[in-house]
């Protein structure tokens, strides 16, 4: 059975220890009892032996049926030890007997020698009951040895007699009464550290730091104090390192937010990012790195480039920075291809990573990653625009240089030829001052910084005014010229110098690309939302695959009859983009051979006025 | 009788030099663009070709290198009249035989003393071969 408490289990220890105890005192003062007993035996017996020895036989053995000496000693001694006395003959006959109730007197060989007459011997009874100590002496008449006088006692032990109770209760009934006294004092005093044991049990099951808190006196009170104490100090400590933890955590969280805003910033950026470590291994990228160079960012990490890029290029400019200490790294960026697609531009920088406490100790190398393709796009489109307007401007600063040339020599002297390089030159020069102001207009439209300075004007007097400059310019052409306009138009609020452009550049391109006897009509028509006005020709059309990139800038059809006309294909691009700037529409409808429409739709709302004025 | 081709979608340009040449007793042939010259060029084996480099169909600069790699072995110098200055072409006519570059605007009277000097020193031996 398992017991609730140890020291109720040490409580029945003790008890069965004074037990013990006991029972070990009881047997040997049990012991002690009967060798003093045995001694005691021996001493009287021997005495009373000596003296009956020392008697006649005849007054040992009376005749006619006295009481000898043997019966008075045992009805005056009455000894509860004393077992048989006996008076017997030389061979042991009995002559006289005195015996304690069921004592049968054992048979026993006397001593023949004279040296042992006189002694003491054990007996065993034939009941196999306590054995005796004998006592036997010889008894003489007239000198010679008629027989012995045998005094038998029972030899002490085997049981404690009635007599020898109240002393062995008394001496267990202090033990008794003191063993439960000693038991309770001692778990008086055991209470307050068993409880103190409890508390702090509780202590740690809570988890909390608390004092401990008891109803104790003496060294307890003391241990208590000092645990208090000690409980003090480790609250202190606890808190102190409280403080520090949350001085850590707040840190970490700072350092954590700092490093996922540097991280949002890193992935945020357009460029791709690679980190590569000192020993040449990459310890970061960026999401970006596998549009750029189809590499997954998280493959890279723990590798050497070598290992993820396969572009030499960019392997021959980083094997440059291996084992450099920071010296020799290029402000040059690198331009590339990248492999998986050779379309796009790349542009490479490496950057070495210095420490920022120590400015020597170089800690890795930034590898940014930029797409570069639109500016190299733009680059070469800016390039490509200049080109073409080198080209644009020097065919007719060619043609002009040739005829004039060609005057002042001997082709000059004929009329004819002079007739015709007048012509020539002045096309020639109308062609540049055109090319010039489609220039400049194109360039302020796309540079953005055109502020469109619109005015409210009569729509009607800027179609009528462009349509008389036009067909001026083309009456030599067999050419009829149609202006068509509403008796009354709204006002229009547009930059007028551009508009003019526009429908200029429309009805000379009607002009140029018309057939003979074909017709230019200049139209206007007003809705309740917008005012068209529209450019048509039936001349030779466009094809249905150019009518898109007629208004790509310098785009020149390779049509024999466009080519057949001089151009220098920025007259639509404008017109498109001067369009776009009054938010306004442009419509191409065209059938090769039969002729074009160019309609621009000017929306009324934010184009027009509310009011109409009279054309 | 010298005779040159000449290729350039300006037709005053073509017109000019032709009358000026002819002046100068060339034979002179003209054409709009690349692909007209390759074909003239088979037919009627010019000594000199001038051209233009942008031109529809065919520029001067794929002319040229359709020359040099359908016409191998040929003798008559190309002249190519262009807009820009002769370094930025200078990638793809290192690559072609026998070809000068004429920056605009040209002067008539140079190029014909440039061509008078070229066959007065008789490239090809022409003269020899004709007799």
């Amino acid at each position: 059975m398992k017991l609730p408490f140890r020291n109720e289990r040490s409580g029945l220890t003790m008890i069965f220890a004074s037990l013990v105890v006991i029972g070990v005192i009881v047997v040997l003062l049990f012991g002690y009892q009967q060798e003093s007993r045995e001694s005691q035996i021996r001493a009287h017996g021997i005495g009373l032996v000596r003296l009956l020895g020392g008697m006649s036989w005849e007054q040992l053995v009376l005749s006619n049926g006295r009481q000898g000496p043997l019966q008075i000693m045992r009805e005056s001694q009455n000894d509860p030890d004393f077992a048989y006395g006996a008076v017997v003959d030389i061979r042991g006959r009995p002559e006289t007997t005195v015996s304690a109730p069921g004592v049968i007197i054992p048979p026993g060989p006397l001593p023949r020698e004279p040296s042992s007459w006189l002694g003491e011997r054990i007996l065993q009874p034939g009941n196999d009951g306590r054995p005796f100590i004998e006592f036997h002496a010889p008894v003489f008449s007239g000198g010679e040895l008629n027989g012995y006088v045998r005094l038998g006692y029972f030899k002490p032990g085997g049981g404690v007699s009635y007599q020898q109770m109240p002393f062995f209760a008394s001496l267990a009934l202090p033990i008794f009464l003191l063993t439960p006294l000693f038991y309770f004092l001692m778990r008086r005093e055991v209470r307050p550290l068993q409880q103190a044991s409890r508390k702090v049990e509780e202590l740690i099951s809570e988890g909390g730091f608390a004092k401990l808190e008891l109803n104790a006196s003496g060294e307890l009170s003391e241990f208590m104090g000092r645990f208090n104490s000690f409980v003090d100090l480790a609250r202190q400590r606890i808190h102190q390192l409280e403080q520090e933890q949350n001085g850590l955590v707040t840190s970490t969280k700072l350092l954590s937010y700092r490093q996922s805003r540097v991280e949002v910033v890193l992935q945020t950026l357009p460029e791709a990012v690679v980190v590569l470590d000192q020993s040449g291994l990459a310890s970061y990228s960026n999401s970006k790195l596998e549009a750029l160079l189809g590499v997954d960012g998280e493959q890279v990490i723990g590798h050497r480039p070598s290992e993820w890029c396969d572009n030499p290029k960019i392997l021959t400019y980083l094997a440059r920075y291996e084992g450099s200490s920071g010296g020799g790294f290029s402000t040059e960026p690198l331009c590339l291809s990248p492999t998986h697609s050779p379309d796009k531009t790349l542009e490479m920088n490496a950057y070495p990573l210095f420490s920022p406490r120590d400015e020597s100790e170089l800690l890795g190398t930034l590898i940014l990653f930029r797409d570069v393709t639109e500016e190299q796009v733009a680059r070469n489109n800016r390039g490509e625009f200049v080109a073409q307007v080198a080209h644009e401007l020097k065919t007719p600063l060619n043609v002009l240089a040739m005829y004039s040339e060609s005057l002042l020599g001997e082709e000059g002297e004929a009329e004819e030829f002079r007739i015709e390089a007048t012509n020539v030159i002045h096309d020639e020069v109308e062609r540049l001052s055109t090319l010039i102001n489609n220039l400049l207009a194109i360039t302020r439209v796309e540079m953005g910084g055109m502020q469109l300075n619109r005015q409210r004007i009569r729509l009607s007097d800027l179609l009528e005014d462009a349509f008389s400059n036009v067909t001026q310019s083309g009456r030599g052409r067999d050419l009829k010229f149609q202006l068509d306009l509403p008796r009354e138009m709204s006002a229009v609020f547009v930059d007028k110098d551009l508009l003019r452009i526009a429908v200029n550049n429309l009805l000379t391109n009607a002009i140029k690309y018309n057939r003979p006897g074909g017709t230019v009509t200049l139209e206007a028509r007003e809705t309740e939302n917008e005012i068209e006005v529209s450019v048509r020709d039936n001349g030779i059309g466009i094809a249905p695959k150019e009518q898109a990139a007629i208004f790509d800038k310098f785009y020149r059809s390779d049509d024999e009859q466009v080519r057949a006309q001089t151009g220098h294909g920025l007259g639509l691009p404008l017109v498109q983009q001067i369009v776009q700037l009054h938010h306004a529409e442009l419509k191409l409808e065209s059938t090769p051979g039969k002729g074009s429409s160019f309609v621009i739709r000017l929306n009324k709302g934010s184009d027009v006025l509310p009011y109409a004025v009279s054309a | 009788m010298k005779k040159i081709l000449i290729a350039d979608d300006e037709p005053h340009v073509s017109r000019v030099l032709k009358q000026s040449l002819e002046r100068s007793g060339y034979l002179v042939e003209t054409v709009l663009h690349g692909e007209a010259a390759l074909e003239k060029l088979q037919q009627s084996h010019p000594d000199v070709l001038i051209t233009d480099i942008q031109m529809p169909r065919m520029s001067g600069e794929e002319l040229c290198r359709r020359i040099q790699q359908e016409m191998p072995g040929r003798c008559f110098l190309i002249f190519v009249l262009t807009s820009r200055t002769e370094i930025e072409h200078r990638e793809w006519s290192r690559q072609i035989d026998n070809l000068m570059f004429l920056e605009k605007p040209v002067s008539i009277r140079r190029l014909i003393s440039m061509l008078n000097e070229y066959f007065a020193k008789d490239p090809c031996n022409r003269e020899n071969q004709d007799e």
